[in-house]
């Protein structure tokens, strides 16, 4: 007893650390120490999984493998959505009449959820991840908080917050109030049928070395455990428990009176519960035949359709953060948590609602029109769990080339009025616009050199220009910038004053 | 914490104070002119020196220029201002040496001040600039108050009645709300305005620096240096300076090291011997810096430094 007390606590406190981390981090974290939370993200499975090439590797298998050995641990303690569910389902506890709690055994919605998860796989597995946009739980929860929690943060404490955007706030919000309702009647609903991590780690959950399980002998079907099961997967008639659909939360153990239940290493070959305790299908092979063909149907349907719709060439409206790569490599790496924009200290990066085509809607995007990128920030790679922004060394995201910049000499300053600006030449930290001087004229002209340029937009920014006079064009393809040849200068030595 | 910190700089300057009172009484009959401090007379207008660490240069002019208690009385709110503008780190020459800004803070608090408040408008992003500019630290370790300056709400609006181009501006709140400013920027070329010294450094009170730049520049700073609180001291940090490619600056190759400093209480006396100074190392006019010019039309100071009581060191 004192030993499952000590489970459920521990997995309590931890699950609580970890959300309040997280909802930290998303809500009102600083840019300055946002890097050390990158650990925190880091440990979350579905940006792993599609970052496994550049450094999620060690996160799926230690995710895998805590999942063979203890269950559904992840869903537990490090998943923030799954710990916002069980927040919001116990304290409907404490609001719903407690006598009217009868045995919330559900029977698991395999249709769905395997068809679900099927279609996700196909879909990724042929690079289209917009699926995981609207179904990763960290995903969600990441453009909840980000969408709706700093905003609302930076309102409270009287601050502008330049990367408002009402067209994700409305997206955000909707999926909040879902999640919201379906977890205070319904508890791990979401995690059970749609969520595709879930349904991936209840197929490993079913076989872990160690499981929440019954025992027929001493229960007495009092249905206590069942009525505590925010899972709704203990039928205590029989008396079972689903273990792929087990989140391995303890309280079934600190409720059972007859000490029934137990988390216990179940990999004995002498006992055969392991093969009992597996849900069987009910349905006859057939239709799971017919199921799982058109599952993978829709899927292929879904990736044909984007497939088509995809203009080889897209001229995309706004510049995707340092890093990306390509456009493509975008759309295939990140899951839309928005943790870059919870990072960026300049609020340049904004949802993009349509700059990067249909499937794009709610990647990460930059427009400069509230600040700049700094030459020496890289906060949003530091922080992007997935590698969608490949984390690069300083000196090298310096080189990165976002944009191109364009120059439109009608519209500036010193040509229209004839007066002195500069404010382009002066923002420029590579100096791929420079105020040059021109015959006949006292006067400094910017000139750029768009080879050096890194598309930071410190020059658009700042344009005083009505139209602007300078801008930064997107790229869909990142390159690394020419490096600036240095003019190398000799210290001169002065023996006055000059005057 | 502030109060212990403020009461044992207030101690360590009193002692200090009496401890060097005692040392020029013993060498006085060294000085040429009898006395403690230099009497009104003997103070110059403006001090260049040159060949001292940023501390060194400072302690000498300002005790050329009669003391920080000259200046700054006790129980007076004052504000530092430095450039801050960029997101570098000293060796760059992007902003005000650190050193420097400490010592005027230690002075000023030495001198009575009751608080000092010091910061930037920047360009790049604020955080970036107060921490790798070392000034932030530099402040606090002084005693000083690193205050907020990016965003609109704490800037003020205000009329400037002499102004020909910007006759309304934005003015940061501890400005207009301290009792004494000193203007501590450092020596740079800019593309736009040609130098960044004592009047482009007002850039950094004002929240609109696109008015600025769109709207004649060059005006537009001698505009705003016409703002009627002027500063009680004017101090060109000329330690590291940047030579080309200015204000932000690229490489090292940008910077040179003179170890100089200007102080005067006439800005447009101190900004054009810092152009002319800067004229030894690239070619610059008060021509090509005509806000310099244009703030002498507003009669803000002069640019003949011949008619000035000039005091020349090298350390």
């Amino acid at each position: 007893m004192h030993l499952n007390g000590f489970l459920k606590w521990s997995r309590r406190i931890i699950a609580l650390a970890v959300f309040a981390g997280l909802t930290y981090f998303f809500i009102a974290l600083s840019a300055k120490a946002a890097g050390v939370w990158s650990t925190l993200l880091g440990l979350q499975i579905v940006p792993a999984i599609l970052g496994i090439a550049t450094g999620g590797l060690v996160t799926v298998l230690i995710v895998l493998l805590l999942t063979l050995l203890f269950g559904r641990v992840y869903c537990s303690i490090l998943c923030p959505l799954g710990i916002y569910q069980d927040i919001i389902y116990r304290l409907g506890l404490f609001i719903r009449n407690k006598k009217k709690r009868r045995s919330r055994y559900t029977k698991p919605r395999n249709t769905l959820r395997y068809s679900i998860l099927i279609i996700v796989v196909i879909c990724v597995a042929f690079s289209f991840v917009l699926p995981l946009v609207w179904l990763d739980p960290y995903g969600l929860f990441g453009k909840m908080a980000a969408n709706i929690g700093r905003p609302l943060a930076y309102f409270v404490s009287g601050s502008k917050y330049d990367a408002w955007n009402l067209v994700a706030f409305l997206v955000s919000a909707g999926v909040l109030v879902a999640l919201t309702v379906t977890a205070f009647f319904k508890g791990r609903l979401y995690c059970n049928t749609i969520c595709p991590a879930g349904t991936l780690l209840g197929l490993i959950s079913r076989y872990s070395m160690f499981r929440v399980q019954i025992d027929p002998e001493s229960c007495t079907n009092c249905r206590l455990c069942s009525m505590n099961c925010k899972s709704f997967c203990i039928d205590a008639e029989k008396p079972l428990i689903d273990n792929s659909r087990c989140v391995v939360c303890f309280n079934c153990i600190s409720k059972c009176a007859k000490g029934s239940i137990r988390y216990r290493f179940a990999w004995k070959p002498e006992k055969k519960r392991s093969a009992d305790t597996v849900v069987k299908q009910p349905s006859p092979k057939n239709s799971r035949r017919a199921f799982l063909l058109a599952a993978m149907g829709t899927g292929a349907g879904i990736v044909l359709l984007d497939r088509f719709t995809e203009q080889k060439k897209l001229n995309i409206s706004k510049k995707m953060p340092p890093g990306a790569g390509t456009l493509e490599r975008l759309k295939d790496t990140c899951v839309a948590c928005h943790a870059c924009i919870a990072a960026c200290p300049a609020h340049i990066i904004k949802p993009a609602m349509g700059a990067f085509g249909w499937q794009g809607f709610l990647l990460p995007s930059v427009s400069y029109e509230n600040g700049f990128c700094g030459y020496d920030c890289r906060k949003c790679m530091e922080v992007c769990p997935s590698g969608a922004l490949q984390l690069m060394p300083l000196e090298e995201k310096k080189r990165v080339k976002m944009g191109v910049v364009k120059l439109m000499l009608e519209n500036c300053i010193v040509e229209k009025f004839g007066t002195d600006c500069g404010a382009c030449d002066e923002h420029c930290p590579v100096k791929a616009v420079k105020m040059t001087p021109r015959e006949g004229s006292d006067k400094l002209f910017p000139k750029t050199t768009p080879a050096l340029c890194i598309g930071c937009g410190g020059c658009e920014f700042i344009c005083p220009a009505r139209p602007k006079a300078i801008v930064v064009l997107p790229l869909s393809e990142q390159r690394m910038a020419k490096a600036p040849v240095i003019d190398v200068t000799i210290d001169i030595e002065v023996d006055g004053f000059g005057f | 914490m502030e109060r212990r910190h403020f009461l044992k700089t207030a101690v360590l300057g009193a002692v200090a104070g009496t401890v060097g009172l005692r040392g020029m009484k013993l060498f006085a009959s060294e000085k040429t002119a009898p006395g403690t401090l230099p009497g009104k007379d003997s103070i110059p207008d403006l001090v260049a020196i040159m060949g001292g660490e940023p501390e060194q240069l400072y302690a000498r002019a300002i005790q050329e220029m009669g003391g920080m208690s000259r200046y700054i009385k006790p129980g007076m709110k004052v504000v530092v201002k430095p450039n801050i503008g960029w997101d570098k780190t000293p060796e760059y020459a992007a902003c005000t040496n650190p050193l420097l800004v400490g010592a005027i803070i230690r002075d000023c608090l030495a001198a009575g001040a009751s608080q000092v408040k010091v910061f930037d408008h920047t360009c790049d992003h604020w955080r970036g600039c107060y921490e790798n500019s070392g000034i932030q630290e530099a402040v606090k370790q002084a005693g000083g108050e690193m205050v907020n300056a990016h965003e609109e709400r704490y800037f003020r609006e205000t009329e400037l009645p002499q102004a020909l181009r910007m006759k309304k501006a934005k003015i940061h709140e501890a400005l207009l709300e301290c009792d004494a400013w000193i203007n501590v920027p450092i020596l740079k070329n800019h593309g736009g305005a040609r130098m960044t010294l004592c009047m482009k450094n007002y850039m950094g009170i004002v929240w609109d620096r696109r008015y600025m730049h769109s709207n004649d520049l060059q005006q537009c700073i001698a505009d705003a240096a016409t703002y009627e609180k002027r500063p009680v001291l004017n101090i060109v940090d000329g330690y590291r300076i940047m030579t080309q490619n200015g204000p932000k600056g690229r490489s090292l190759e940008d910077v040179q090291t003179p170890k100089a400093l200007f102080m005067s209480g006439d800005i447009v006396a101190v900004d054009t011997a810092a152009t002319q100074f800067f004229n030894q190392f690239s070619a610059m006019t008060l021509e090509d810096a005509s806000h310099i010019l244009l703030a002498e039309k507003h009669q803000l100071g002069t640019t003949k430094l011949d008619t000035l009581n000039i005091k020349r060191i090298r350390l």
